[in-house]
């Protein structure tokens, strides 16, 4: 329950073990009793699922009833008298743990667990020293939903809470449970719908879910937790490293409390860390003379890499940056006065393809980039277009779902494809690629329709003349009535909440249609807005380093002579011979990285970078909050070193410790956020359709499951995400017939520029003329397929 | 029948063990019938509220034997104290009855099942181990014998069944309990399935249903029961806002062909479920529209005509062919569909309207229009009577009720009801009563028309009587009684006599060789649902007279079962949970009295409605279904009173 939610009801006094608790309408005794300190055991109860009242731990007196009743599920009435404690309580409490007993092993010192295992604690608390029954269970589970985590049936208390987890918390039905009475137990239900996010093993009272993939186990008096950011997507989550002899991590945690995941996280944030001791990082500089490359110190690297960048400057010859959205926000400034020292400079980073944008249309609209996920919890309605939150910004997702579980928010979905929130959609407008401008357009019109455009909106510069473009637009019937119920829904809304991602920034004229839209319904001020953001510090980079520029321009720029790449492989996400052309032409390319890439193998300069485990400093997460990471692991000096170096070798100030560098990026951070009243853009005329060549009829949509590449390179296979994210090519059924296409058959795609020939899955739901493309490790195919970076590629298919 | 010789129901003990003849007690609060089916004797009882012995040498260990693993059968497995101790306790029972007991397991058996009765999470735990801790407070020499060695058993067949006060009374026996529950943990999909297992038309169920399990909800006892008719509306609603693939599809198999006359709930009900056994059923329907009497007399405000035509549309995704506009006995006759299909079901329904008896009905004058007629003409998009602005209905019913709020949004401005008893003895559900008030209908109640007044053949008004009530009738309503000399007259266009529907089955030809009731009903056996003519099966208002939708959804279920065994050269009888139904039904699960140890206070749900003035002028629903979260909340009050009841046969 929110705090405003108890403020506005009736507050309600009881009385818990003799003490006066005053708190809101819709609390149960429980959450009154812990809100007021007084502490009930419990064991199936999570904040994070509806209450399920299974394990009866939690049962309490009240004064006037017979029977006692469990805290989790009962409401806290006016003037109630509760008892927690009691001999009758404590019996009831005990035999429950007793039964739990006959069915459990006591296989302690070789379970995961021990030592934070709650029935553990339970046995211990209540003095229990043997079962005194014994029921034979049966050990016949089916192997888990996800490779990555072992199930131990005779270790499952039936808690219920990892089931729970998947369907309301992950919106998934992977697991569920199985049998009745005594033979119960956790069973795959639907594997395909495991997304190996690990919120079951995460909500696991005792050690029957465990992770299946550190080889390294550890127990928990013998690790240091390490409170960090995750550093794949964007959304921000915080975890908790657990790392032995300050050398290993051997698993990352979710921590109940910790904003603005809680304790969730997603298959990278939980699984993806194999890469950060793997045998194949990068150790020593490396200087590349023509053909030969020999090993040198560090120092002989920064002396190396400023005399290069100082003579390029000197020469009049252009340097270009193309700098991680994954970094410090600390190493980001340190590149931005780097090439403050130097004449010709360009910065750019791979986050310019969506959160660049992103922020440059915030820019041109004179609105604040937004700030926290809090908001979108008091929306009745939310919209989320092109955005893949299975993908990226999964805890986004989560919020959503959260908000449709607390106060039934409504939900519009704007995508092709089964995106995250299509499954809890009230409507899926299935629009095609380049058609979201006038869908928004569509949808503007019917807020203005209904008389519900923000008052605010009228007063804003562009308003009239937006306004007549939107009655022109709807003045034609809707198309169809899932378009007629959208309508309908946002016109009935009274907060709107909008996220959206690189499905609308992929394209102009939806991004401006969208953001009209956005200020029409009074956004931000009557809802929110939140662009996703697809790498960890995405926003840092375009507010540190912005305006960006994009790779490909720095990588094809004549005079660009010099290259620092920060972290950075564009073979990972452009047209693998457009950059292998482009490198070729560079005077002195300086590579700092994790791994060798294809990218560190063409540098005349490659000096290795620190893992996120590695270093201090902060990032900025898609809600524009400031989330820092801490060193776990004792590690190379690595990148930020080798950047506050260089700059003091190029005569620039020797930053050291990171109070100041907090300071600074912080003044830089507020130029970012803030924002005036906003003003209506005429959208851009819609990007013909790229299906518009008649013979390429189909649109190869791009579904990338890359956040970087140390999780498709060298190290993939030691986390647990190469295990479970798989590179795969979806159609239609319809289209699958029309090709005479089964699922396992190779399919030909031929785009203007290259040719590819993938397996393929056929997938109910997909519609016509769409084909659905995972990209995860094989990329450079299908990467050729299109010039520059696209979304979206126009091909033709035929049966291989 | 004075036959009990040990009851502990309800904790009332009445124990004739030692009694002498003509000293023997009988249970006053429960009647044990004594057969389970023909010639199958019930020896004793054993359920949620204890014990009811028929036969003195009846096995009390065998039965809690059984018993106890039937509760571990049928423990969900989600709280600890029922699922693990129920385990316990029945093998604990086992052992002693395989004669290998001992006298320590009695004590453990008692620990254990009072914790499980204490401390389990809903009535299969609570309820479960009632029988058995009476047993062993009852009847301690028959276990001290059983661990001694001397146990001495008659031998018995016992069998089992899981109720709930609920779904005891549903006509279509839905699993009410799981269902909510599977709501209450956001399962809205596992939800509609459910619900799909018994009926195939939950959207409309969800909105018309007179919910008998609402009135029979022990969350009731602690503040006021579950909503739960709404609950089935939203999951319903829930799967076509969420664009939810509701995958039914036809079963395939025999293709063994079956005649359904009438496309009404019972009909409908009927070819679903033969579909889905694989068979390949064709209704014939004489009007342009599916639905029958959910169709043409429930108006779009109350139930949307695109819900209905969806479920209709569910149905035939499963397999069934509907011809519309196929009157049976003018376009085709019985016998030739007895010719053309394996077996033939009439599902007609009661749609003529009753006549009131009073002067003036025969006359054909205009304005004069019987209310299921007035519905019909309504819901195919007429006004009857454009020029009649007054209406008068007359009846206390649902369809009377319809046809007032009806009127308003066919532009009637001043609508009047008359009713001869009072609004307490009203039959119509007592929320559309409300909702009526609300538009400002103006109801006349303790009066009775007595003439129509024409002129020129129109109707101009209607003379009624002033009633008073008196003694109670048949019906156990009291009997409405005319005050002599109390007549006045109510100006009116309209007069609508909506006081009852009858059965018209005028296309039946007597070679045809069914016969029907004295009521002018068909006559098909209660049982089995068969005609006096082989072959032809009948369910629904056609053999109860005019009746409740839930009744007719579950009997032409029901009805499709005994097709199912005809065809396959089997004789229909009554299924064991039928008889289970009947059995449950005489012992009545739900206890009104009964006083719930819980903390209450939560406030049932309600939809959102439209507001009088804005729903009266148009068909659009009035009510809109609960979101996501309320109806999670209210499934959540839900108790899940399941409980087990065993029958020792033999």
């Amino acid at each position: 329950m929110s705090a405003s939610e108890g403020l506005t009801g009736t507050m309600i006094t009881l009385t818990i073990d003799g003490k006066r608790i005053t708190t809101g309408p819709g609390t149960t005794i429980l959450e009154a009793a812990r809100a007021g300190g007084i502490e009930i055991p419990t064991l199936c109860h999570h904040e994070s699922l509806l209450p399920f009242g299974a394990c009866r731990l939690c049962v309490v007196e009240v004064d006037g009833f017979a029977e006692p009743m469990t805290a989790c599920t009962t409401p806290a009435a006016e003037g109630i008298s509760v008892t927690t404690r009691s001999e009758r309580l404590a019996r009831m409490r005990r035999e429950i743990v007793k039964l739990l007993l006959v069915a459990h092993p006591l296989d302690c010192p070789q379970c995961d667990k021990g030592g934070e295992c709650r029935l553990q604690d339970l046995v211990y608390e209540y003095g229990i020293e043997k079962a005194d029954y014994a029921a034979p269970r049966k050990d016949d589970a089916e192997p888990y939903a996800t490779p990555l985590i072992r199930y131990w049936q005779l270790r499952c208390v039936l808690c219920g809470r990892c089931y729970r987890a998947c369907r309301e918390v992950s919106g998934r039905r992977a697991i569920d449970l199985a049998g009745k009475g005594f033979a119960g137990h956790i069973t795959p239900s639907d594997r395909d719908d495991c997304i190996s996010c690990g919120e079951c093993l995460s909500l696991c009272p005792v050690g029957a879910l465990t992770e299946n993939l550190s080889p390294l186990k550890s127990r928990p008096w013998q690790t240091s937790r390490v409170e960090t950011a995750c550093p794949h997507c964007g959304f921000g989550c915080r975890l908790v490293l657990d790392v032995i002899d300050g050398r290993t991590v051997t698993k990352v945690l979710g921590r109940t409390g910790l904003d603005p995941n809680d304790a969730s996280l997603c298959v990278r944030g939980r699984f993806g860390y194999g890469f950060i001791d793997h045998p194949a990082r990068l150790r020593q500089p490396v200087l590349r003379e023509g053909s030969a490359h020999r090993t040198i110190d560090f120092a002989a690297a920064v002396a190396t890499a400023a005399d290069n960048l100082r003579r390029l400057s000197a020469e009049g010859k252009g340097i270009g940056f193309i700098v991680s959205p994954r970094v410090t926000n600390e190493e980001l400034f340190l590149i931005s006065e780097i090439a403050g020292r130097l004449e010709k400079t360009a910065l750019a980073s791979s986050a310019f393809s969506h959160t660049g944008k992103v922020a440059a249309a915030f820019r041109r609209r004179g609105i604040g980039l937004p700030g926290g996920y809090d908001g979108l919890a008091g929306c009745d309605l939310i919209v989320v277009a092109g955005a893949d939150l299975l993908i990226n910004n999964h805890l986004l997702a989560n919020r959503i779902r959260e908000a449709v579980k607390k106060s039934g928010a409504r939900v519009i979905c704007v995508d092709p494809l089964d995106a995250a929130p299509a499954r809890i959609a009230d409507a899926h407008l299935r629009v095609a690629p380049g058609g979201d401008a006038a869908l928004f357009d569509r949808l503007a019109g019917s807020l203005l329709a209904a008389g519900r455009a923000a008052q605010s909106a009228e007063g804003l510069e562009g308003f009239a003349e937006y306004r007549q473009s939107l009655l022109a637009a709807s003045a034609s019937p809707a198309a169809d009535e899932t378009v007629e119920k959208a309508c309908r829904l946002i016109g009935e809304a009274s907060r709107i909440g909008v996220v959206f991602g690189s499905g609308i920034s992929g394209c102009d004229a939806s991004l401006e249609a969208l953001l009209n839209f956005c200020l029409l319904a009074g956004l931000p001020e009557r809802g929110t807005i939140i662009p996703t953001a697809l790498q960890a510090n995405a926003r840092g980079a375009a507010a540190i380093l912005g305006p960006l520029a994009s790779p490909e321009e720095v990588l094809a720029g004549a005079d660009t002579a010099g290259l620092f790449l920060y972290e950075e492989d564009p073979f990972q996400y452009l047209n693998g011979e457009t950059v292998r052309k482009a490198l070729a032409t560079k005077e002195f390319i300086l590579a700092c990285d994790l791994f060798p890439t294809e990218t560190t193998a063409a540098a005349g300069l490659t000096v290795p970078a620190a893992s996120f485990a590695e270093k201090e400093g902060t990032v900025v997460s898609g809600d524009g909050t400031p989330r820092a990471l801490k060193r776990a692991v004792a590690g190379l000096a690595g990148g930020p070193e080798f950047l506050r170096q260089l700059l003091g070798r190029l005569g620039g100030k020797r930053y050291n410790g990171d109070e100041l560098m907090g300071d600074l990026v912080k003044r830089l951070l507020a130029k970012e956020r803030s924002g005036g009243r906003g003003r209506f853009l005429a959208a851009a005329a819609p990007a013909a359709s790229p299906a518009a060549a008649p013979e390429r009829p189909y649109r190869l949509i791009l579904r990338d499951l890359f956040v970087s590449h140390h999780l498709t390179g060298a190290a993939c296979e030691a986390t647990g995400v190469g295990r479970v994210q798989k590179d795969m090519l979806c159609i239609g059924p319809e289209d699958a017939a029309a090709l005479g296409v089964a699922t396992g058959d190779a399919l030909r795609m031929e785009s203007a520029s290259g040719a590819v020939v993938r397996p393929v899955t056929v997938k109910a739901g997909l519609g016509r003329g769409v084909i659905e493309c995972f990209l995860f490790r094989q990329r450079s195919d299908v990467l050729a397929l299109a010039p520059a970076a696209a979304k979206v590629i126009a091909v033709s298919a035929t049966r291989a | 029948m004075e036959d009990i010789v040990f009851s502990s129901w309800q904790g009332e003990v009445v124990d004739n063990r030692t009694a002498g003849e003509g000293e023997r007690k009988q249970p006053a609060n429960v009647k044990l019938p004594p057969e389970f089916q023909p010639g199958e004797r019930i020896r004793a009882f054993l359920g949620w509220d204890g014990i009811i012995l028929r036969d003195a040498d009846a096995d009390i260990v065998g039965m809690c034997a059984g018993y106890a693993e039937a509760v571990q059968q049928e423990s969900c497995g989600k709280c600890f104290p029922c699922r693990v101790g129920s385990r316990i306790v029945s093998d604990l029972f086992a052992k002693i009855a395989s004669g290998r007991g001992r006298h320590e397991d009695v004590k453990r058996i008692a620990e254990l099942a009072f914790n499980i009765r204490e401390g389990s999470k809903c009535q299969i735990g609570q309820t479960g181990m009632v029988p058995l801790l009476d047993a062993l407070r009852y009847f301690p020499g028959a276990f001290a014998d059983a661990i001694s060695g001397g146990r001495k058993a008659a031998p018995e067949r016992y069998r089992y069944a899981v109720t709930a006060p609920c779904m005891s009374v549903c006509p279509s026996s839905l699993d009410i309990p799981t269902y909510v529950e599977e709501i209450g943990e956001q399962r809205f999909g596992d939800s509609l399935a459910t619900i799909r297992q018994r009926i195939c038309m939950a959207g409309t169920l969800g909105r018309v249903c007179v919910r008998p399990c609402e009135s029979n909800c022990r969350r009731a006892n602690v503040d006021e029961a579950i909503a739960i008719k709404d609950l089935k509306r939203s999951v319903a609603d829930y799967e076509i806002d969420k664009g939810v693939d509701p995958g039914i599809a036809g079963a395939g198999g025999s293709g063994r062909k079956v005649a359904i006359v009438g496309a009404g709930p019972a009909g409908l009900s009927c070819a679903y479920y033969l579909a889905l056994k694989g068979y390949q059923p064709t209704i014939f329907e004489k009007l342009p529209e599916p639905g029958g009497m959910a169709a043409v007399g429930i108006p779009d405000f109350r139930l949307p005509r695109q819900i209905l035509r969806r479920e209709v549309d569910l149905v035939r995704r499963a397999g069934v062919e509907i011809r519309y506009g196929v009157e049976v006995g003018r376009e085709v006759t019985i016998g030739e569909l007895r010719r053309d299909f394996e077996a033939v079901f009439i599902g007609v329904g009661a749609q003529d309207s009753m006549p009131m008896g009073v002067e003036g009905e025969e006359q054909g004058y205009r304005g004069f229009i019987p209310g299921v007629r007035y519905l019909l003409d309504i819901s195919q998009g007429r006004d009857p009577y454009p020029e009649g602005k007054k209406v008068v209905v007359v009846g206390g019913g649902n369809v009377a009720i319809d046809c007032v709020r009806s009127s308003f949004r066919i532009g009637k401005d001043d609508v009047n009801l008359v009713y001869r008893r009072t609004i307490k003895e009203m039959p119509a559900d007592p929320v559309e009563i409300h909702d009526a008030e609300q538009e400002q209908v103006k109801f006349h109640y303790l009066c009775n028309p007595t003439r129509i007044i024409a002129e020129n053949g129109k109707v101009v008004g209607v003379e009624c009587i002033r009633m008073e009530l008196g003694e109670p009738d048949a019906s156990g309503r009291r009997r409405p009684v005319p005050v002599k000399g109390s007549e006045f007259v109510i100006e009116t266009d309209i007069l609508i006599p909506a006081i009852g529907q009858k059965v018209d089955l005028s296309f039946l030809e007597e070679k045809e060789g069914i016969k029907l009731t004295k009521w002018n009903t068909i006559d098909a056996d209660a049982e089995t649902f068969a005609t006096s003519q082989r072959g032809v099966f009948s369910a629904g208002d056609c053999i109860t007279g005019p009746d409740v939708l839930v009744k007719a959804t579950g009997t032409g279920k029901r009805a499709a079962e005994k097709i199912d065994a005809y065809l396959k050269g089997h004789k229909p009888e009554a299924t064991e949970e039928e008889r289970f139904k009947a059995l449950f039904g005489a012992i009545k699960v739900y206890n009104r009295k009964e006083k719930i140890s819980l903390v209450g206070g939560v406030k049932r749900a309600h939809q959102p409605m439209l507001p009088p003035e804005e729903r009266k002028k148009s068909f659009v629903e009035v009510e809109a279904a609960f979101r996501l979260n309320e109806a999670v909340g209210e499934a959540a009050r839900c108790l899940r009173c399941y409980r087990i009841g065993m029958v020792a046969l033999g």
